[in-house]
């Protein structure tokens, strides 16, 4: 939480080892993960920025970004109930999902939280990773960093050794958890935020758990670089929606890894609306038998947004089932690029995996969409496929809405949100389907009418 | 186990057509390895013009600058300085098949190839080591002005027109091999049609490596003039040597206004080549270009024939089935590029990985702003036989235009239960039933060859089939 005499180094653009070492003392962190932090900048040293040529990399330029031109730590004042929260965080719980625990972290610190009582009975904790690890640090040393280790790449490097804020969840075995619990991201600086999310589902237990990200409109450039670490232990059941809907002053980054354990399920929702470049992993490794795994992706760019999802559907084990959709929207001069791999590794027999992506691209000829559904099968008994599609409003779809009466702008907004429909249908949760559909309508408001032909 | 026994009984451990014949060289460069004084020794030796020595030596400058590619197959045991850079076995062309060399023609034989099928087979280019040694074009086709000769022949006899494409498709610095190919390209067919005219009989040329630590570097371009029509067909087959050989092979199509170019490989070198060919096609307002691609031997093959649509209503079609057996890495696709309005493409792919084997898809699907009305769709299928196989799909779709109607779409699966299960009943043997799906599975490509190159496919797939069932 916030403290006073934030040290002078933290409040001065750039990272150095100095830096991580002063923010880790100034958190007051055990030995180990100053250790680790080090240990970590270390490695963001090391590591090349990803250029073009890296494959990864291969459409999103990154060149102009440089963690240099951002304020590594911004605090932000400690608040004691939601009416004291800045009136745009209030207004965004308010649209949200009903909840019954709450996390809001304003720029680089968590400034509020709030627990069900029922919840905290049954044993189940969420709080501030800072907190977390005071209170519960074995459970944290053991599984912080253990999804999105610190040498995954140069912004997990960058994460590790300079992360604050960040929430812990933790389910108990047995305990359905049946009312969401959500964790609220607010920028209002020309900062930067690198939050961290761990989510220990154990045993049998069940939650749902949202991240969203929004920012106050700035002219400032700032920059966000999360990790996601999500265990779902065996028979459990995790749903994880990321929602990222920033101002166009952010560049956001995000690594998202979950691990299943038998017979367990996790659903992974991740929207991509905001930002003015916003580059997100969502990898989940199937490590053992029977494990049911579900992920969506809508996304929709407009402007000259640059939206880049890398996904990783890793079979590990016999016996899995997973389902992949990601469906995105183009218009102006923005660029989207989805790059899925299945890959079935050796001994994964009975495996059941699809992926599919699909593109519409709204009146424009100026927006760029890439399509890379990848497969790797190291397995011979299994039932793999993908399919991808790019293409534009369908006209035959226009001309039955239209022959019904409807007039065309209307009716290409029905088709869109048809197409949205395949995905935000598949969500059981009300408060963020209804965010979603009005974020939609926005963007195809934007003046689409005027540029269809 | 028994497995092996029956492999061995049917001498597949060792690959078919392992025979050679004793070496015997008219030319070949005095050491191993690449060097400017290298490549100056092949351009004099075949009287070149000056441009085309510039031309080749700027090509191995690219080769050296680019770096060899770290995706896709395995590269790293590949040692460009343990190769021949240059062989070329007789004086002369052959004027007639009584005019081929018996040790050549005992090599074809070996093959079971043209004596039979001469009649059939209109115009035979069968190169040997690096360079066609003979040639017979039906003489109608000189009537009608069709040109088809070995590239050098091409490069002496009409020197204006290969001087005005040869590497304007596959610049020399479009990637390593690329380069290296055009420094010291060597053999190959230069194919001339004119406009209007179209050749009913496959053009065919029919090659082998056949020494060791020897590369093959042919060059083929194909022009097809307005309105006209060709069928190409290449195949290959090589010995086994112990150490690796190399074939890097560039081939480079134009299909001009309303021009139809059809490009049929059977590759099947010994499990020993790395075979790494960049074959590239440019097809002008409503020209066809397809590729028909087989990929049965090689160690390592890279090859993703492309077709570039350049003009309106032109349409691109590209047929790809690969087989990978045991340590066999098959990395073929195809890629598309839409820069035209109207224009239409279709990637087949079907490859089967047996054993230890590897197929990978690898294609480009790419549209260009402007490129309106685009139809592309693309269709990948593997079947896996085994527990070790290895199948990838990597299939990069890059769109810049609205107006477009792109699919791609790919399964993998291994023989049904329920399908072998239905064949049994029916009375065949587990491996007959096997053999009939696996030959049912590529059908679809078998169907675009001609009758005796479908028939080989079938026969080879059949061979490397039996036995499987252990």
């Amino acid at each position: 939480m916030q403290k006073n005499g934030v040290p002078e180094i933290l409040k001065n653009k750039g990272v150095s080892a100095e830096v991580v070492e002063t923010l880790s003392k100034f958190k007051s962190e055990p030995a180990w993960l100053t250790e680790k932090r080090l240990e970590a900048w270390r490695l963001f040293e090391k590591i090349p920025m990803p250029t073009l040529r890296d494959e990864a990399w291969r459409y999103t330029d990154i060149s102009d970004v440089s963690i240099d031109d951002f304020i590594p730590y911004v605090p932000s004042p400690d608040v004691s109930s939601e009416k004291e929260l800045p009136e745009a965080v209030q207004t965004l719980i308010e649209e949200g999902e009903e909840n019954s625990a709450l996390i809001v972290q304003h720029n680089s610190e968590t400034a509020y939280s709030r627990v069900d009582e029922k919840l905290s009975h049954k044993g189940v904790v969420f709080t501030d990773l800072h907190t977390a690890l005071a209170e519960h640090g074995d459970l944290v040393r053991k599984k912080l960093f253990g999804l999105v280790p610190i040498d995954y790449d140069k912004f997990a490097a960058l994460n590790a050794a300079a992360f604050s804020g960040g929430s812990l969840l933790y389910v108990p075995r047995g305990v359905e958890v049946e009312v969401p619990i959500q964790s609220y991201h607010w920028l209002d600086v020309a900062g930067s935020i690198m939050p961290r999310t761990l989510v220990v589902v154990e045993e049998g237990a069940s939650v749902t758990y949202i991240d969203e990200y929004a920012s106050a409109n700035s002219e400032e450039l700032a920059f966000s670089n999360g990790a996601v670490e999500l265990y779902v232990g065996q028979g459990a059941h995790l749903r994880y929606v990321s929602l990222q809907n920033w101002e166009r002053n952010v560049l956001h980054f995000n690594t998202i890894r979950s691990s299943t354990e038998k017979d367990s399920t996790i659903n992974s929702l991740v929207v991509a609306l905001g930002s003015q470049l916003s580059r997100t992993n969502v990898e989940a490794g199937l490590v053992a038998d029977g494990s049911d795994s579900e992920m969506l992706g809508p996304y929709f760019a407009d402007s000259s947004q640059v939206v880049d999802h890398h996904t990783l559907q890793d079979h590990i084990s016999p016996n899995a089932h997973w389902d992949l959709l990601y469906r995105g929207a183009l218009r102006d001069e923005s660029q989207t690029v989805f790059s899925g791999l299945i890959r079935v590794e050796p001994g994964a027999q009975k495996t059941d995996a699809y992926q599919t992506n699909r593109n519409i691209i709204l009146g424009t000829d100026d927006a760029f969409a890439v399509s890379l559904p990848n497969l790797e099968i190291m397995a011979d008994d299994v039932k793999c496929s993908h399919g991808s599609t790019t293409g534009q409003v369908d006209e035959t779809d226009l001309f039955y809405l239209m022959s019904r009466g409807i007039p065309r702008k209307e009716a290409e907004k029905l088709v869109v949100f048809g197409f949205f429909g395949e995905v935000t249908g598949r969500i059981p949760l009300r408060g963020l389907k209804e965010k979603l559909d009005q974020a939609i309508e926005g963007k195809i408001g934007l003046g689409f009418e005027e540029r269809v032909a | 186990m028994p497995e092996d026994r029956t492999v061995q009984a049917l001498g597949l451990d060792e690959y078919k057509f392992g025979f050679h014949d004793p070496e015997e060289y008219f030319f070949k460069t005095p050491r191993k390895g690449i060097d400017p004084e290298i490549v100056a020794m092949i351009s004099k030796h075949k009287n070149e013009p000056e441009w085309m020595l510039e031309f080749r030596l700027n090509a191995l400058k690219s080769f050296w600058e680019k770096p060899t590619p770290q995706w896709g197959g395995n590269l790293n045991e590949l040692d460009f300085d343990e190769i021949y850079y240059y062989i070329r076995p007789m004086e002369n062309q052959g004027r007639s098949w009584d005019d081929v060399p018996s040790d050549i023609k005992n090599t074809f034989e070996k093959l079971g190839i043209p004596q039979a099928e001469r009649d059939i087979l209109a115009g035979v280019g069968a190169q040997y080591e690096s360079e066609v040694v003979y040639h017979s074009l039906k003489e109608e086709w000189e009537k009608a002005g069709v040109v088809f000769m070995d590239m050098d022949g091409g490069l002496r006899e009409h020197e204006d027109l290969v001087r005005e494409y040869f590497g304007t498709i596959i610049p020399p610095d479009d990637n390593k091999f690329a380069a290296l190919n055009s420094a010291v390209w060597s053999g190959g067919s230069f194919v001339y049609v004119p406009p209007g005219v179209s050749i009913d009989i496959p053009l065919q040329a029919y090659f082998r490596i056949n020494a060791e630590n020897m590369g093959q570097f042919e060059r083929t371009l194909i022009i097809a003039d307005e309105g006209s029509y060709v069928h190409y067909i290449e195949g290959c087959t090589a010995p086994t040597y112990t150490t690796n050989s190399l074939h890097s092979a560039v081939v480079e199509l134009i299909a001009k206004p309303n021009a139809r170019i059809r490009y049929s490989t059977i590759q099947n070198w010994s499990h020993n080549t790395y075979n790494l060919v960049t074959k590239r096609a440019v097809a002008y307002e409503d020209a066809t270009v397809e590729w028909v691609d087989g990929n049965l031997g090689s160690k390592l093959t890279m090859k993703y024939p492309a077709v570039y649509l350049m003009g309106e209503g032109a349409r691109g079609e590209i047929l790809s089935v690969a087989y990978a057996g045991d340590g066999q890495h098959q990395d073929a696709g195809g890629k598309i590029v839409h820069a035209a309005p109207n224009t239409s493409s279709l990637i087949t792919s079907k490859s089967i990985s047996k054993g230890t084997g590897r197929s990978t898809y690898r294609g480009l699907l790419k549209v260009h702003e402007g490129a309106e009305s685009s139809k592309s769709r693309v269709e990948c299928d593997a079947l896996l036989l085994d527990e070790k196989a290895r199948t990838d799909t990597y299939p990069y779709i890059e769109i810049e235009e609205k107006k477009v109607s792109t699919e791609h779409e790919a399964t993998v699966s291994k023989v049904g239960e329920d399908q072998l299960f239905y064949l049994m009943s029916r009375g065949l043997s587990e491996e007959e039933a096997i053999a009939m799906v696996v030959n049912g599975f590529i059908e679809p490509i078998a169907k675009e060859l001609p009758l005796e190159y479908a028939i080989e496919l079938n026969r080879l797939i059949q061979l490397e089939m039996e036995g499987s069932v252990g």
